[in-house]
């Protein structure tokens, strides 16, 4: 993508090309780190004593689900900033943040599915934390559309920074769900729950492809969320030129 | 190897397809977004320059 020299707003050229520069690396990182992630998820880790092999779905269903909440925990950090300075570039963060969480959401969602036929002997039940999990993912998608459905830019940034603090509400729920509540969900880290289907030990060599698939998607994750960022910028910029053409007459 | 000799198999096989799809798919949709406000950007830039 080509670079930007007319930055949005009081972003400086300087951040803009840092901002490029980032988005390089870890476009680049990305693709060894997640070879390897693959190579440790599907050929270095054992199979589970259980469940076999389909449990190595989970060396990605996690990182997703944790990428997911590092989404939406960009657009709750830039919905304040917004509100605090009404600067857009808190906006373009949080828009960002938002579609890359849901996108990363999604791929939770629907990886766990598959791991869920083989354990759970069905593709999707009404579990606390896959409810949870249901209603994170609606009202970002309900945040998404309200930014459609606004024109004015000042009033859709300030709608949906106070959407993007109120949804974020239920994030640390969709979390703590399979801890508070009755769930056949597995919890493998920080808790137990008896209830669980599907639920394992980690051994060494898990923990450890689990750790190189955290680190792919998280690099993938950083990827998407600043190449997402350089085109809300980019057409920020485009909107700028139309206002601009249009109060000299070039417009309507 | 013995992944292959599983039964859930396609299950396994169908969680790590559904992963890269909506990964390559998201590109995908990034990259033609970018194209159509790149190609509107220039276009503008001609009708300044014109």
């Amino acid at each position: 993508m080509e670079a930007i020299t007319s930055p949005v707003g009081r972003q400086g050229e300087a951040q803009v090309g840092r901002l490029d520069t980032v988005r390089r690396l870890l476009g680049w990182a990305s693709i060894p780190l997640l070879v390897i992630a693959l190579y440790m998820a599907l050929v270095y880790a054992p199979p589970e004593a259980t469940m076999g092999n389909v449990y190595r779905i989970f060396f990605f269903h996690m990182p997703s689900a944790l990428a997911s909440f590092a989404g939406f925990f960009v657009t709750f950090v830039a919905s304040i900033g917004y509100l605090r300075t009404r600067r857009q570039g808190w906006d373009i963060w949080a828009v960002a943040g938002a579609e890359v969480g849901i996108l990363f959401a999604t791929v939770a969602i629907v990886t766990g599915s598959f791991w869920a036929r083989p354990v759970w002997n069905t593709w999707w039940t009404w579990d606390p934390r896959l409810t949870t999990v249901t209603i994170m993912w609606l009202t970002y998608i309900a945040y998404l559309m309200l930014r459609e459905a606004v024109d004015d830019p000042e009033r859709r940034a300030r709608l949906a920074a106070v959407m993007g603090i109120i949804a974020f509400a239920n994030v640390p729920l969709v979390w703590l769900s399979a801890r508070w509540f009755r769930t056949i969900h597995p919890v493998l880290f920080g808790g137990t729950n008896p209830q669980a289907k599907g639920d394992f030990s980690l051994a060494p060599s898990m923990v450890v492809a689990l750790m190189a698939g955290m680190v792919a998607v998280l690099v993938l994750w950083g990827y998407f969320l600043v190449r997402r960022v350089r085109l809300e910028q980019e057409r920020a910029r485009l909107v700028q030129h139309y206002l601009e053409g249009g109060e000299r007459g070039h417009l309507g | 190897m013995d992944i292959l000799a599983d039964d859930n198999l396609p299950y396994l096989v169908g969680g790590y397809v559904a992963f890269w799809a909506l990964i390559v798919g998201y590109l995908w949709s990034l990259r033609r977004r970018e194209q159509v406000v790149r190609r509107e950007l220039a276009m503008w830039l001609d009708e300044e320059e014109a």
